[in-house]
């Protein structure tokens, strides 16, 4: 192939900031082809994950350790093994019997030896492993302490399949072709809707026997939290995740985790549902002993649209509902009409908008 | 609809915890009119030399057609050295060397992968994890695949060979949560579709003679323990423990070790061992028992527990068996020990309290009927596949078998 | 008038580091300085030019000014901390240990080993010159107090090079006409060779199903480039990846004519030259953003933040599906060359350096 003659002339109309703008709009035009082909299934999920994990079976062996504790404990589980054969290889052909010989009678001794050796390198190795266990378990009794649990009971029931976003819900995630994440799925509902509408969907939801129902219809659902759920999900594996339930009121630790697995465990792409109160509301509805014990509380919708946005995501829907308490104001007739509206005005302003909100958001490259 | 069963051994003969649950779900699924099932194993029946004693092609076994394919090798010498050096750091091996692993495991099949990359199943289900024939059926199968690990944590499941393999299962079938909860941590595929689903227990069988009269001692009150009497499934701790109990508290208490024996405890007055007994036998014993003991740590699911519950006998186990505790949680239908102290305490309370005895087991017996009738595990089986059918198999960008090393010194167990 | 002098570890004629301490020779002494080559290790063809390191003590002069040619490590590194002189480091980057763990462990020792000695020299040298802004910032963190950047000496034109004509011709006839993704640099695992095959392995999923990865260069990591082609057979790549090694310029040159985008996913680079040689011959580039690649290229090439296979091979086929893309990618390739023409590169070192001989005469 020919490579492209550059024109003279044209070097003289060069432009760098020209050029840098041009260059901006071709890469999102590439991003857009992508995307499409993403969208027309060419590229299923997992492919290139796929792919690339192929080259591991010629590569020599490369630690998916999560700690460096762990790549150097490995390192030293590899040592510790050792070899009793002995080498026989010898450019004299002779030389390989009279090593054979030699190996066949001094081998019980090197077994003898090499077997003590052997127990003690794997002992040693044995105790950096207890000790790796105990500081992941600190690592985790530190991260725990700073995030109380609320106590069960004072979490209200949940029936997201007959909730006003449930329609709504359903419809964002209903265009992609992946599994479907539902947390906190509740009594399943949702998840009824989901699948008629072709979602493939699967729930978790902490509280075993609240699950029942939908574990008795045969859906899969699992009693675990949403933030262990994710830590066992492969990155990229789900193209959506309709969040709701007690991420409303996640100790901010736990919310900034759930945001950061929900980044990596999404598929670029992907669809995230996000079902919330409004602050004000919350305060308002929920008891003393939620809102006082609850580990955080909700966001403003504005908030939660940042914090998505500043790990990549790109919001594409809110809507505002349930029920509302605002007053209505009362009619023009009434003597008093402008200062009781005035009121009413300031009350609904300062306490009582609308009570929820459902954001739909999409993970970009 | 039709499925196949992918495993290594099969047989009424074989005994072995997965094999024999993969039998009993394929007898159990084939009575349904609207299923099919075919079993593809090897020719071997013993796991550890591979030898093929069955004649290869068709046969029906209890309903179930079972086709056997020879294996290409008995077990190679080089195995036990891979393993024991693998056995010490299954994560630092090469993608290869543990594929080597896996090859030298065996059985190697080369007629049966042949046959799962063409078979005419809407769904294939492979059954354990640890096999060649698990990892190439795999590979090869063009249709959706579910797998049946029965996994524990072990240093094998390690094994970056699995890991590969597990990419392209499209669905997973668990014994208990306990192993769903190793194979999500170990494998991150938390968001693939899953069951636990379990085993069926079998209707009982008894003749319905009194317990004490089949094991000879008259209607003195007895402990049972169940199945293979072998130190690694706590016998000889149990055995000691009960000696040091009727030392402290004298009186007619004995202690039944049912099942075929590999480890003899010592000779005590008050226990009896049966060695291995005849169905209608085992169900009456058990029948009879105060309490159902189960002292083992490494149970994957512990059918026995389910049996004895299903006759509303309560149940003791052993604290640091995570199978046995899930059911003893969930059921609320037995006790378990940590130490000599817990036993000796929880024996004594269970001995004297009948009404504590009953209501244990009639948990137990709610929990067993609830959830683990054979019919009801075969529904949310039939259930669970047909959603793995509907979404579909996508084949992995290329399907690489094992390769055997050449040759080498075979294995052949004497005696 | 003060002697610049160069050390380098290794003089050898097919290598960037060495053609740069040669082209360099050449302008010191142009203009004006006395110069020589000290290495402890040189090609037969060119020991005529070097002098063994050893020897120095015995010829230096008050006031010589040593350039160290820093891309390796080297007991000349440790016989430059124990010198007096005024010590300036010509910075090439070193690739991190961490690209060779697994693949080749005593390369990984060897550039431990000179990072560890890079971090020694930075603090004591007086003056640290690097090929881009990439590697002045690794030398500023090492320790290095004042640092400029100047580019590599290539052996660039304004023209086109000369192409060898057989082997322009054996490419088009031996191998059948297919799109053309063309990478030249040294096969081992810093420069990613095998995201290469997996994007080839994407683009004729997608776009052309005949095309063809061409990889030029040596084989550095022979593990690495054993697994680069056992991956291309896995794939059913095998006659589509196509190696090539020990070319002349003019036959470098042909392969570079034979190419439709010249595709680069390193993940470490201090420079790049090729990215150059391409620019010169007219081929439009995609290239991966990571190092001093950016730098390299401005804007004379598609920059990708992601290598995902998809995102190359989509990127690949803009190019190609767009003369008037490629021609503006080339136009501005040519006029990014012209800030690395060896007489503007040369006038930088000699301006750099003069100052620092002036900076040098203040004092003494």
């Amino acid at each position: 192939m020919a490579p492209i003659e550059p024109d003279p002339a044209a070097a003289e109309r060069f432009d760098a900031a020209d050029q840098a703008l041009y260059l901006t709009e071709v890469m999102a035009e590439i991003d857009a082809e992508v995307r499409r082909r993403r969208a027309s299934g060419d590229l299923p999920a997992g492919l290139e994950q796929e792919l690339d994990e192929l080259f591991l079976e010629f590569s020599p062996v490369g630690l998916h350790g999560k700690a460096r504790l762990r790549e150097t404990l490995a390192l030293v589980d590899g040592s510790a093994y050792v070899d009793v054969a002995v080498p026989v290889e010898s450019r004299k052909a002779v030389g390989s019997q009279i090593k054979r010989l030699i190996r066949k009678s001094m081998g019980w001794y090197i077994g003898f030896i090499v077997h003590q050796i052997v127990k003690f390198a794997w002992s040693v190795s044995r105790m950096f492993h207890v000790v790796v266990d105990h500081v992941e378990d600190l690592e985790a009794a530190v991260e725990t302490q700073r995030t109380p649990e609320l106590p069960a009971s004072a979490v209200p029931a949940n029936d997201p399949g007959s909730s006003w976003w449930s329609a709504e819900a359903v419809t964002a995630v209903s265009g992609v072709s992946g599994r479907v994440l539902q947390a906190e799925c509740g009594n399943g509902s949702l998840l009824d809707a989901l699948l008629a509408a072709g979602v493939d969907a699967y729930g978790v939801d902490p509280i075993e026997s609240v699950i029942e129902p939908a574990v008795e219809r045969g859906l899969d659902v699992r009693a675990e939290s949403v933030l262990d759920h994710l830590e066992v999900v492969a990155d990229e594996a789900l193209s959506g995740m309709v969040l709701t339930g007690s991420i409303q009121w996640l100790h901010p630790n736990q919310r900034h985790r759930l945001v950061a697995l929900a980044t990596a465990r999404l598929a670029v792409d992907g669809v995230l549902v996000l079902h919330s109160a409004t602050p004000e509301s919350w305060m308002a509805e929920t008891s003393h002993l939620m809102s006082d014990l609850a580990p955080g509380r909700p966001l403003h919708a504005e908030t939660w649209s940042h914090l998505l946005a500043d790990h990549g995501f790109r919001r594409t829907g809110l809507t505002f509902g349930g029920e509302d308490r605002r007053l209505d104001r009362v009619l023009s007739s009434n003597p008093d009409a402008s200062a009781i509206n005035g009121a009413i005005d300031a009350v609904n302003a300062l306490l009582l908008g609308p009570g929820e909100y459902l954001l739909v958001a999409v993970r970009e490259r | 609809m039709k499925l196949a069963f992918i495993t290594p051994r099969y047989g009424t003969e074989v005994i072995g915890g997965a094999e024999t649950a993969a039998r009993m779900l394929a007898e159990r699924l084939c009575q349904r009119p609207d299923w099919d099932v075919e079993v593809m194993t090897s020719c071997a029946l013993d796991h550890l030399t591979w030898e093929n004693t069955e004649p290869p092609g068709r046969s029906v076994i209890n309903g179930v057609t079972v086709c056997r394919f020879p294996t290409a090798s008995r077990r190679l010498l080089g195995y036990f050295e891979l393993d024991a050096k693998l056995r010490v750091s299954p994560t630092t091996a090469t993608l290869a060397e543990s594929r080597r692993w896996v090859a030298l495991n065996g059985p190697m099949c080369p007629d049966l992968v042949e046959a799962v990359a063409a078979t005419d199943a809407d769904i294939v289900a492979c059954y354990p994890y640890l096999f060649a024939t698990t990892v190439d059926g795999i590979a090869v199968s063009r249709v959706p695949t579910v797998l049946h690990p029965a996994a524990h944590d072990e240093p094998a499941l390690y094994l970056s060979a699995f890991r590969q393999s597990f990419r392209d299962i499209d669905g997973f079938v668990y014994h208990t949560q306990a192993e769903r909860e190793l194979m999500e941590y170990a494998f991150a595929i938390g968001a693939r579709p899953q069951i636990v689903l379990g085993l069926g227990v079998n209707e009982p069988v008894g003749a319905g003679r009194p317990g004490g009269d089949v094991l000879g001692i008259g209607d003195r009150p007895y402990l049972c323990y169940l199945g293979r009497v072998d130190e690694h499934k706590g016998c000889v701790m149990l055995a000691e423990y009960f000696e040091r109990y009727k030392a402290g508290h004298p009186g007619d208490l004995a202690l039944a070790f049912v099942g075929p024996v590999s480890d003899k405890a010592p000779d005590h007055p008050d226990v009896v061992v049966t060695g291995t007994v005849s169905e209608a036998d085992k169900w009456d014993i058990l029948a009879g028992a105060r309490v159902m003991v189960n002292p083992s740590a490494y149970e994957s699911f512990s059918l026995v527990l389910l049996e004895a519950w299903s006759l509303g006998i309560p149940a003791l186990v052993n604290a640091s068996c995570a199978a046995t505790m899930e059911h003893c949680r969930r059921s609320g239908g037995g006790l378990w020990f940590e130490s000599y102290r817990s036993f000796e305490v929880t024996v004594d309370r269970l001995v004297a309290d009948g009404g504590l005895r009953s209501s244990l087991g009639e948990a137990g017996r709610q929990y067993t009927a609830c959830y683990y009738r054979w019919s009801s595990i075969v529904d949310r089986y039939t259930r669970f596949l047909e959603g793995v059918v509907d979404r579909g198999h996508r084949a992995p960008i290329r399907s690489r078998r094992l390769q055997l090393a050449v040759g080498g010194p075979e294995y052949l167990r004497k005696g | 008038m003060t002697a610049v002098h160069q050390f380098v570890p290794a003089l050898l004629p097919r290598d960037a580091t060495g053609q740069h301490t040669l082209a360099l020779q050449e302008v010191l002494r142009s203009a004006g300085w006395e110069s020589d080559l000290y290495v402890e290790s040189a090609h037969d063809d060119l020991w005529h030019h070097a002098i063994y390191f050893e020897r120095y003590p015995e010829r230096a002069e008050p006031g010589d000014i040593l350039l160290y040619q820093l891309s390796t490590a080297s007991p000349v590194a440790e016989f430059l901390l124990g010198r007096p002189e005024t010590l300036v480091l010509d910075y090439h980057n070193i690739t991190p240990s961490s690209f060779y763990d697994g693949w080749e462990d005593h390369t990984s020792e060897k550039v431990a080993l000179a990072r560890i000695q890079a971090a020694e020299l930075a603090p004591v040298a007086t003056l640290g010159i690097a090929d881009s802004a990439f590697n002045a910032a690794e030398l500023r963190r090492m320790g290095c107090r004042e640092t400029a950047v100047v580019p590599i000496l290539v052996d660039i034109t304004d023209g086109k090079p000369r192409v060898d004509d057989t082997e322009l011709r054996r490419l088009a006839t031996e191998l059948p006409p297919a799109t053309v993704l063309l990478f030249v640099g040294r096969i081992s695992p810093n420069k990613t060779q095998h995201h290469l095959v997996e994007a080839l392995w994407f683009y004729r999923r997608w776009y052309d199903p005949g095309a063809r990865l061409h990889l030029v260069g040596p084989s550095f990591t022979a593990s690495y480039v054993d697994a680069v082609f056992a991956l291309a057979e896995e794939l059913g790549l095998a006659d589509a990846v196509v190696h090539g090694e020990d070319l002349t310029d003019a036959e470098l040159a042909a392969w570079y004519a034979s190419a439709d985008v010249f595709v680069c996913l390193s993940e470490h680079e201090g420079f790049c030259i090729p990215l150059l040689e391409a620019m010169q011959s007219d081929v439009p580039i995609v290239a991966f953003a990571a190092g001093a690649v950016p730098e390299t290229l401005g804007q004379a090439g598609i920059l990708i933040d992601s290598k995902r296979p998809s995102v190359v091979a989509a990127a690949v086929h803009r190019v190609r599906g767009d003369d008037d893309l490629a021609g503006r990618l080339v136009r501005a390739g040519r006029r990014r060359l012209e800030e690395f023409l060896p007489a503007a590169t040369g006038a930088r070192f000699v301006e750099v350096l003069a100052a620092l001989a002036d900076r040098q005469a203040v004092r003494s």
